[in-house]
């Protein structure tokens, strides 16, 4: 209402976030701090043979994870404000607002980390090893504390628990998914920089005795790292109160949703289970693997991370903000109030963005934009349409009345009668035209 | 039409002086490494194509060591870059996220662009040597490299200058209008020049300490590059002053004061010192005027954000009372409502609560979601407390319906819901 409306036409705002969030997750955890053990741990293995083979495999392995850690890693990192601040300005300007501090210290270790990383890359070769690998090992600490320190963030916007009433900055920080989301994503580190480690090591030419050892050592740690990820994650979600809940509101909606939950519900001990197997073949027969194959571990751990991010991703609805703010970026305190006074009412930015005499239906289309467009596209990802086809008129009124009894998970209708009727005739009329 | 609205109604995290500062301080150390990346990317590769035409060793190696720099240089700028983002989100978020969301796209793209330039960079980098016989596709990835990285600050600039003049946007249609409104070309080819004097000091103190850290053969190289170095700063430095007068003469009236003069002026003085400095190093046998180039330049870097900082002040001064005042006049609207929804009773008759909460899958005789009310009504005949119990905890009991949810709703408004059944 108080920002431009963006709409990203097909794919839908959502997913744009997702996207941007899944590479983000995915190259911090696998390549800068999974990675960062991974090349310190060979650099140790070459200090304590003394073969220089580990050392240049190490360093090799290290200079494409600096290529895709600062563009891919360090840019979806950027790109995750650079989107909320367009799809959803409301939501991430207050959550700048209460997270402010943990956030600014967040930025100070990234700087310190940055430093290290890049003066590990530059003095390799050039001081003492003994030395160097102390750099490694700082470089570690200090992308671990990055992990630490937005956990209790991620945490406290999923289970606020007692931060809600005190307000103290501990009781959000240490919620209930803080311990377990932090042990499952050290888990999915390791695991995930076994996956980069194997396909960047695909690409080069490495001595065979190497290859295979090589392949050992990550065999290893893909089997420990998965089991443990498997497991910390039942954990995790056992800790996530609303989840039965929101099952009961999906189930009851259609059944497909039903099926596609209970598949989710293996999908992640499934894929854990694959790679432990995956693991054993490379621990036993390392030396055998054709290295066309290597980018198949990733692949799934890929699969398994966009699953576990879209499960926290759905416990949070209707709230980006619990009990406090809509996933649409309207406050719960708001919602009384905008629908005896219209949502048009102050509804600067759709207005700006539309015709000068809104007809009926454009009315309605402006409601759609301000309450529905963050999740739902025309006819693209989630499309609006498409979930409406078949309805008639009434059976559209009659599920807006009400659906924040039979849908929970999605931030109720606000607005007047008047305006209600406009998005029921916008939905109604626009569900046949192509 | 007043496209300001109202503020975010939360209170700050820390006092408004201290993120003032922090945007401004983090922003201009920001900004010196985008100076230097710039700047660094594209020395890389100019001096390639000199050298290679002007049959040169020297200006090739120039231009590796160079383009080496920029690892260093984009990551620190990339990341310093976050202090910034955050701190102008919170000071100006009406305006910022405003600006933003009216360049949308343009806007998105940014880390896109940045994120290309970058592995484009990092190809022209370590290919240097393997697409050495092939000149013209090396320098194509360095060439492309530079457009796209000389390309982001019109984005960049576009926005941060929309966000000043919130008077525009009514007119405004997206980024290329913002592009055109007054003063955002001045910017952009000041920074540009900002870019080349920041490197060329850059190049001047860098490879000063390190022609004192090599042997005398190789010290030569470093020598030269220093007085290229100190070229470049002299030159860009005089571009500045001029495309800076420029650029305080499109300036839009509401962001003048009086505070403005006088600091483009003092800025001016300073340039003149820094250049009449350069100039005496540039020829002098060993040099001696580093100490006080240095202390210059960051006098005048630190004028420079200081200045940026009054025209914002000034350019958003009425539409921050603007902002104050919608703001204030929602929550006092809100405060209002909220007393009188108090002092409303709230009815829930059974037919109410019926279109409320059981509607959607309930019809009369035609099956919705879940079974019709007259299939219900026969089932619980005799049994009123049985269907109570029912809807107060629902439980799978057709295998062709799904679970009903928990409503929970207290045991009188049930109730009425059963009784409204039963009259229906």
């Amino acid at each position: 209402m108080d920002f431009p409306i963006f709409q990203l036409p097909l794919l839908g705002n959502r997913l744009l976030i997702a996207i941007v969030g899944v590479v983000h997750v995915l190259i911090s955890h696998g390549c800068a701090i999974g990675g960062s053990l991974v090349v310190v741990w060979l650099e140790y293995r070459f200090i304590k043979t003394g073969d220089g083979r580990w050392n240049d495999l190490a360093y090799r392995i290290l200079r494409i994870l600096i290529i895709l850690t600062t563009t891919l890693g360090a840019l979806s990192g950027v790109g995750i404000w650079f989107t909320t601040a367009v799809v959803s300005p409301q939501g991430i300007g207050s959550l700048l607002r209460i997270f402010f501090w943990a956030w600014a210290i967040e930025w100070v270790i990234f700087v310190i980390e940055l430093l290290l990383f890049l003066s590990y890359y530059l003095t390799w070769y050039k001081i003492d090893p003994e030395k160097h690998i102390k750099i490694g090992i700082g470089y570690i600490v200090f992308s671990y504390f990055t992990l630490i320190i937005i956990m209790g963030i991620l945490g406290a916007m999923l289970t606020p628990g007692r931060w809600l009433t005190t307000h103290r900055f501990w009781d959000g920080y240490l919620n209930a998914t803080f311990l377990p989301q932090l042990v499952s994503r050290t888990a999915m580190a390791v695991m995930l920089s076994c996956g980069f480690g194997l396909l960047i090591s695909a690409f080069f030419r490495i001595e065979k005795d190497i290859r295979s050892s090589f392949h050992r050592l990550m065999g290893k740690w893909m089997i420990i790292s998965s089991i443990a990820f498997v497991l910390s994650s039942i954990f995790y979600y056992k800790t996530l109160p609303s989840i039965p809940e929101v099952v009961t509101a999906i189930a009851f909606n259609t059944r497909t949703y039903e099926k596609y939950l209970a598949m989710s519900k293996f999908l992640i001990p499934v894929t854990g289970i694959i790679l432990v197997l995956a693991g054993c073949i490379l621990c036993f027969l390392g030396h055998a693997i054709k290295r066309g194959t290597l980018f198949l571990p990733l692949l799934i751990m890929v699969i398994m991370v966009g699953q576990y991010e879209r499960v926290r991703e759905f416990v949070r609805k209707p709230y980006v903000i619990y009990n406090y703010m809509y996933s649409n970026g309207i406050r719960v305190a708001d919602e009384s109030f905008l629908s005896k006074k219209g949502i048009l009412e102050n509804a600067q930015w759709v207005k700006w963005q539309s015709a000068k005499e809104p007809s009926k239906k454009e009315l309605g289309h402006m409601v759609f934009r301000i309450e529905c467009s963050v999740c739902h596209t025309y006819r693209g990802v989630n499309g609006i349409f498409r979930n409406v086809r078949g309805w008639d008129e009434e059976t559209i009124l009659n599920f807006i009345t009400s659906y924040k009894y039979t849908h929970p998970y999605m931030p109720p209708f606000i607005g007047t009668e008047e305006e209600r009727n406009a998005l029921v005739s916008f939905l109604d009329t626009g569900k046949e035209e192509r | 039409m007043n496209l300001i609205g109202k503020d975010i109604l939360l209170p700050l995290p820390a006092p408004l002086i201290f993120l003032k500062w922090l945007l401004v301080i983090s922003f201009l150390l920001h900004i010196i490494f985008v100076n230097l990346m710039l700047g660094g990317a594209l020395f890389g590769v100019i001096y390639r194509v000199i050298g290679r035409y002007k049959r040169d060793i020297f200006y090739e190696r120039f231009a590796r060591e160079i383009i080496l720099t920029t690892t260093v240089t984009k990551s620190i700028a990339v990341v310093l870059g976050v202090a910034p983002l955050l701190s102008i989100s919170l000071v100006y978020t009406k305006f910022f996220y405003g600006a933003n969301g009216i360049t949308a796209p343009y806007w998105l793209s940014v880390p896109l662009l940045v994120m290309t330039a970058f592995l484009l960079l990092y190809i022209y980098k370590f290919t240097w040597d393997t697409l050495g016989k092939r000149f013209f596709i090396h320098l194509l990835f360095g060439i492309t490299a530079c457009t796209i990285l000389f390309f982001i600050p019109f984005i960049f600039l576009t926005n941060i200058n929309l966000m000043l003049y919130p008077d525009t946007w009514n007119n405004v249609r997206g980024f290329w209008s913002a592009l055109v409104l007054p003063n955002v070309i001045p910017r952009y080819l000041h920074f540009i020049t900002a870019s080349l004097a920041i490197t060329g000091f850059f190049s001047y103190f860098l490879f000063k300490y390190r022609a004192g850290r090599r042997s005398t053969s190789d010290a030569d190289f470093y020598i030269r590059s220093s007085k290229l170095g100190i070229l470049w700063a002299l030159v860009a430095t005089l571009a500045q002053a001029i495309f800076g007068l420029i650029n305080f003469i499109t300036l839009p009236d509401v962001a003048f004061s009086w505070h403005v003069t006088i600091l483009v002026i003092v800025a001016l003085i300073v340039a003149v010192l820094v250049s009449f400095f350069l100039f005496q190093e540039y020829h002098s046998e060993n040099t001696r005027f580093g100490l006080p180039i240095f202390f210059l330049i960051t006098v005048l870097i630190l004028i420079m954000g200081t200045l940026r900082h009054v025209i914002r002040e000034n350019a958003l001064e009425i539409p921050k009372q603007v902002l104050a005042e919608n703001t204030e006049y929602y929550q006092m609207q809100l405060a209002r409502f909220k007393e009188e929804e108090l002092a409303e009773v709230k009815p829930s008759t059974g037919k109410e609560l019926f279109a409320a909460y059981c509607i959607v899958c309930h019809a009369f005789d035609k099956r919705l979601i879940g079974p019709p009310l007259s299939y219900i009504r026969e089932k619980y005949a005799t049994d009123r407390e049985k269907m109570i119990e029912f809807i107060k905890e629902p439980k799978k009991v057709n295998p062709e319906y799904p679970k009903m949810p928990k409503l929970g709703l207290p045991k009188e408004d049930i109730s009425k819901i059963v009784d409204y059944i039963y009259s229906k």
